[in-house]
């Protein structure tokens, strides 16, 4: 199982676009992650608004390796609130 | 006809905010708005100091844009480096759209920072509840000719945030490894608590202007100004019908200027043969079917620019899994909530309009942009793909939406 927990500035409560989405999975969670078993992902309680572009840049890699199946099934996100969480899982697919 | 009363009657505000000017930060490519579209007028009317473009059209629309780029054409063909004076003498005028006026903006804004030319514009706009942003405009300052207006201009074109105006020039280049569009979602959210929007409603406006400016930056290769200003409540008639209760307009302007135009990176990937995976694959049926029919009206550019505002398709080169949301059905949206819209984005020589009983998806969330709400064997209706009056060099969007107030 792996559990990533995600780390931004202080000063950002907001999260988008695809580039940076992709840059925060690059540097935060390809070297960490395994897609044998379930993953957890963690978004600090900073964190109130996520943009779908971010959303998508940041699962590309992982719907890649596993598809929307394999997120659905595997991957657990956890946000500052339920509404969040739905938010962010909704814009994957 | 739609007709809007504000209960603002002051029509010209008083400009006393804080203007910060954020230096070296320009909007790049304008020129190319003079270079697709090289006529020039023959003709053009001057006296002792100044150059003077009179223009009688009843509506400021693509087709005055049309008009003043032939004229600039043509001063720049006779006068060449000369430093001028340029009037604008449009009278009483309604104006067709917002974009219309912000390209304006961004012509006057090239000519005052390449040329160092004069501006002075004489004009009257009409009250609209879809142009109203006119009167928070930065082509105010031109209208009063102090020297110190015209550094006003160019201030306030760059950076504004004073009551119901939102205006940035955002520059994307070298930081896509940033949250630089995070930043600007913050910055529009504390905007638009500001005029006591539903909560889910301001986040899907903020949602579709970050996708769109996060596109313009990425995948236009440029910065992109983005203007957004929220009326004040009013009346509204539509068709000389006055409607019941109060009203208020949400409207934005996304412009940019490149090579890059909106249906490139789908032109890219059919011609790369690189539609083999997922949605891709349909995307590929539909092209096959759709070529067949590819004319004046319904060009191989329409196909692109439709094919990119689809769900999950992207013209970014790497990704053919992800990309692309459901942008347009964000647009739709909005639309469905609003009692008047007026929607569309224009790249290149075509436009695209979004109707709003044309945006439903198939069960497999493709849009036709038709009543068959087919994408596979049926053409986009004829009111979607239309000429531009002008060839546009990057990508534009108007989006207008006027609401009404909830009690």
């Amino acid at each position: 199982m792996t559990t990533i927990y995600l780390k931004f500035p202080k000063s950002e409560t907001s999260l988008a676009g695809f580039p940076y989405g992709d840059d925060v999975y690059q540097n935060q969670v390809k070297e960490n992650i395994s897609f044998e078993g379930d993953i957890t992902i963690i978004f600090p309680d900073q964190i109130e608004k996520v943009a779908s572009s971010f959303v998508q840049g940041f699962f590309a890699n992982i719907v890649m390796a596993i598809g929307y199946k394999g997120i659905e099934k595997n991957v657990k996100i956890i946000s500052k609130n339920d509404k969040l969480t739905a938010s962010i899982r909704k814009n994957i697919y | 006809m739609l007709i809007y009363t504000s209960n603002n009657t002051t029509l010209f505000l008083r400009i006393n905010c804080f203007i910060i000017f954020i230096a070296g930060t320009i909007l790049k490519n304008i020129e190319l708005l003079f270079e697709k579209n090289p006529q020039c007028f023959s003709k053009i009317q001057s006296n002792k100091n100044s150059v003077i473009f009179q223009c009688g059209d009843k509506s400021f629309s693509g087709i005055t844009i049309s008009k003043i780029i032939k004229f600039i054409n043509a001063v720049r063909k006779k006068y060449k480096n000369l430093k001028l004076s340029l009037v604008f003498s449009f009278g009483s005028i309604k104006l067709a759209d917002k974009l219309s006026y912000i390209i304006f903006e961004c012509i006057c804004y090239f000519l005052m920072t390449n040329f160092h030319y004069k501006i002075h514009l004489f004009w009257q706009p009409e009250r609209n509840i879809l142009t109203d942003g006119i009167f928070c405009s930065p082509l105010l300052f031109l209208s009063k000719g102090d020297r110190n207006d015209f550094c006003r201009f160019l201030q306030k074109f760059q950076m504004d945030i004073y009551r119901r105006h939102f205006r940035r020039l955002i520059n994307g280049s070298n930081k896509e490894n940033t949250n630089y569009l995070g930043n600007l979602l913050q910055e529009l959210d504390t905007f638009l608590k500001a005029f006591s929007i539903a909560e889910d409603y301001r986040d899907q406006i903020s949602e579709v202007i970050i996708e769109l400016v996060g596109n313009a930056c990425e995948h236009g290769h440029t910065n992109c100004l983005l203007d957004i200003d929220i009326t004040n409540d009013g009346e509204i008639a539509i068709d000389d019908i006055p409607q019941k209760g109060i009203f208020y307009g949400i409207n934005i302007a996304i412009v940019n200027f490149s090579d890059i135009l909106l249906g490139d990176g789908i032109k890219n990937k059919i011609e790369q043969n690189k539609l083999n995976e997922n949605r891709y694959i349909c995307l590929k049926q539909a092209y096959s079917y759709h070529k067949q029919f590819f004319s004046q009206d319904y060009s191989y550019a329409d196909f692109c620019n439709i094919s990119s505002l689809q769900d999950k398709i992207s013209g970014r080169p790497y990704y053919n899994l992800s990309g692309g949301t459901g942008l347009t059905k964000l647009i739709h949206s909005l639309q469905e909530k609003s009692e008047v819209d007026s929607c569309y984005v224009i790249s290149g020589q075509r436009c695209v309009r979004f109707v709003k009983n044309l945006l439903n998806y198939d069960d497999n969330k493709w849009l036709g942009f038709n009543e068959q709400k087919d994408f596979f064997k049926a053409l986009p209706d004829k009111v979607t793909t239309v000429d531009c009056y002008i060839y546009f060099p990057g990508t534009a969007y108007n989006l207008n939406f006027v609401m009404k107030r909830e009690d």
